[in-house]
């Protein structure tokens, strides 16, 4: 792997602000980069994408439930983390407890909720498939 | 009373710019065309900030669920007679994110469209040939 | 001097149920709270990108934004590029420093222009906005377009650079390295600028650190971090550069921070024609990716630009992340514009240099302590802000 993809952590999911905090502390990070979230299976990765000072990345792994979705905020002691905590909410259903703000980001207001696009139950038609012109396709199975 | 009106449209259409959610390359192309090396306003067409005075609705993007309410309040804020120029594959067919989740297929999806620029980005200089044939359909009274 | 009320890219006037993008709370003519809505240009991209084949992705993801697409193209091919475990020529490597950093150049310019144009400064814009064609016509010589140039391949790069092509380019370089000089002079010596911009929407260096900004943004703050340096790709371990930042923390830091990098591009731009590698420009790419994960980083204008692939071994991948450094600057805009007059509001939005693709323009300012609003749109919050602060 190359220093930009960097090291691999994996912890639970319950200890991620502590993690991070233990991190900040250290005076070791020199950005968060993202988080990315991603279904696999029954469960939701969510990732931290960090740069260490030591100018490489280092990725924090957590796993949570399908059932149960829900996994500290970080966003009360590192403020980066606010944004890239509320888009997950958004796409994939994810609840950070804690969060400094959890309405929604990206989605638009009349986006139904309860439905998660990045979720592999999700399917959106392409535009061929379409049966209402100025409405956008795809629903939840 | 329509030949005046044609008269006054061709020799100056006031335009507005409306960016419908795309990836700004269309909008920079045709901002570029108001800069000394295309410099538009020598065919007499000027950049308008509020819908009701132009005459000419450009738009760009391909729309999604947000936008698409307002491209539309937009239109029926503008005055008759007025127009429509889709700039860009985005504004013609959704483009490259035709599909997509929160996407729309075109403007024609939202208001009629009087005139398609293709490209992607269509070049300052076919923003400005689009533009030229706009004025003359407009001068023969189309 | 004709009317010419534009703004470079066009504002977003967003009027569903709820119309607030920026919603600044003012006392007398303070900002005293600001929040932030985004989502207008969400178009679903990430997933779409699940459906595509890899080598579809990368003309997606060019078109993320029209103004750094090499950025997206390259990165989404970088980390491509290592799940598969290639290795791209080093002409090729050379050759995507030579159209990054073209197009670096004329994001800095274009951003020159707007920063003058949001301050009523619109001499700026045009003479800006005419040099930045210099660099235009030169990514039109080597890619074969201005906009979105289709430069990178799974593997390397499409189009090679011959013997006029280089000439070409560096007679372009070499105007683009005299017309910089004049920009120096203004964000250095010009008062009637510097009184806009100088104290203006300060970021503290711990405040840009622990809010997650990037580029010139975080470097105009004294954070001296640049993907180029810290973590280079493509070429650029081999090429001699200089960050730029600079301590003030203020628009007019940024400024200096843009100025200085356009020179430092020119130099990248010379070493890499000096010291082209021969050799092929691409190696051939597996349809089929095997599995695994990569990360990404580019040191893209607006700053660091973070992609993530996976791939479950198919043709398509199975997830694409993208953060595009805006997004990483905005939670920083807030402490930018607490405390300042609402009359600097469209300089210092202007200042993290937002990627217009995904940040919206209706503004509604309301009076502390009671309910009424006043929404006005981006063109009618620039005259009012050159009325109250006069160039």
């Amino acid at each position: 792997m190359s220093a930009q993809t960097g090291s691999w952590v994996e912890i639970p999911a319950g200890e991620v602000r502590q993690w991070v905090a233990d991190f900040l502390d250290s005076g070791q990070m020199r950005v968060l980069s993202t988080i990315t979230g991603y279904q696999e299976g029954e469960r939701i990765a969510i990732v931290y994408h960090f740069v260490h000072k030591e100018s490489a990345g280092l990725n924090l792994r957590v796993f949570v439930p399908l059932s149960a979705p829900t996994l500290p905020s970080i966003s009360p002691i590192l403020s980066a983390g606010l944004l890239y905590e509320r888009e997950i909410q958004d796409l994939l259903g994810v609840t950070f407890e804690g969060i400094l703000d959890p309405r929604r980001l990206i989605l638009p207001e009349e986006f139904p909720v309860g439905v998660y696009p990045l979720r592999t139950n999700y399917h959106y038609h392409g535009a061929e498939e379409k049966e209402t012109p100025g409405q956008p396709g795809g629903k939840a199975e | 009373m329509s030949k005046i009106i044609n008269w006054s449209r061709r020799t100056s259409p006031w335009i507005i710019h409306f960016n419908a959610g795309g990836c700004n390359g269309c909008d920079i192309e045709l901002v570029a065309v108001l800069t000394p090396r295309f410099d538009v306003e020598r065919f007499g067409v000027l950049l308008k900030g509020t819908p009701r005075h132009a005459d000419v609705l450009m738009v760009t993007g391909p729309a999604n669920l947000q936008i698409r309410d307002r491209v539309r309040r937009i239109y029926d804020q503008m005055p008759n007679p007025k127009f429509v120029v889709a700039i860009g594959a985005c504004a013609i067919s959704g483009g490259i994110f035709r599909g997509c989740y929160n996407t729309l297929g075109g403007m024609d999806e939202i208001m009629p469209v009087t005139a398609y620029i293709p490209g992607c980005p269509p070049r300052p200089d076919a923003i400005i040939q689009g533009v030229a044939a706009l004025i003359e359909k407009l001068r023969k009274g189309d | 001097m004709s009317e010419r009320m534009i703004l470079p890219i066009g504002p977003q006037h967003p009027l569903l149920k709820e119309p607030i993008h920026f919603k600044f709370t003012i006392e007398g003519e303070l900002i005293v709270e600001a929040e932030i809505r985004m989502g207008y240009n969400h178009r679903g991209i990430e997933k779409a990108a699940e459906e595509r084949t890899y080598l579809q992705d990368l003309y997606l993801t060019e078109r993320i934004c029209g103004i750094c697409s090499h950025v997206h193209a390259t990165n989404f091919a970088q980390a491509t590029e290592e799940i598969m475990g290639l290795q791209i020529p080093p002409r090729a490597a050379y050759l995507r420093v030579v159209v990054g950093e073209l197009e670096r150049i004329h994001s800095h310019l274009l951003w020159l222009g707007v920063a003058g144009h949001e301050v009523g400064y619109d001499t700026l814009f045009m003479v800006s906005w005419r040099d930045r064609e210099i660099a235009q016509d030169l990514l039109e010589i080597i890619t074969g377009n201005r906009v979105n140039y289709g430069m990178n391949t799974l593997g390397g790069v499409r189009k090679d650079l011959d013997a006029e092509q280089i000439d070409q380019t560096r007679k372009g370089l070499q105007e683009l390295a005299e017309r910089t000089l004049y920009y120096g002079n203004v964000v250095s010596n010009e008062t009637t600028f510097i009184a806009r911009v100088a104290n203006v929407g300060v970021l503290p260096k711990e405040v840009a650190y622990s809010s997650g900004a990037v580029g010139p943004t975080a470097r105009g703050s004294g954070l001296d971090y640049d993907v180029r340096k810290h973590l280079p790709y493509a070429a650029y371990g081999e090429i001699p550069f200089e960050v730029v930042t600079s301590p003030r923390g203020d628009v007019l830091g940024r400024a200096l921070v843009r100025v200085g990098e356009l020179l430092e591009s020119v130099k990248i731009i010379r070493y890499c024609l000096d010291h082209l590698p021969d050799g092929p420009i691409a190696v051939k790419a597996p349809r089929k990716v095997p599995v695994g994960e990569a990360v990404s980083r580019y040191e893209a204008p607006r700053g660091e630009c973070i992609h993530y692939v996976r791939s479950n071994g198919s043709d398509k991948p199975s997830r694409v992340k993208v953060r595009a450094p805006t997004m990483g600057n905005l939670a920083s805009i807030r402490h930018c514009l607490l405390n300042q007059q609402v009359a600097d509001i469209p300089i210092i939005l202007a200042a993290i240099d937002p990627c217009f693709s995904c940040t919206d323009r209706t503004v509604m300012l309301v009076k502390e302590g009671t309910r009424e609003a006043e929404v006005m749109g981006w063109e009618e919050l620039r005259l009012r802000s050159i009325a109250r602060r006069p160039i």
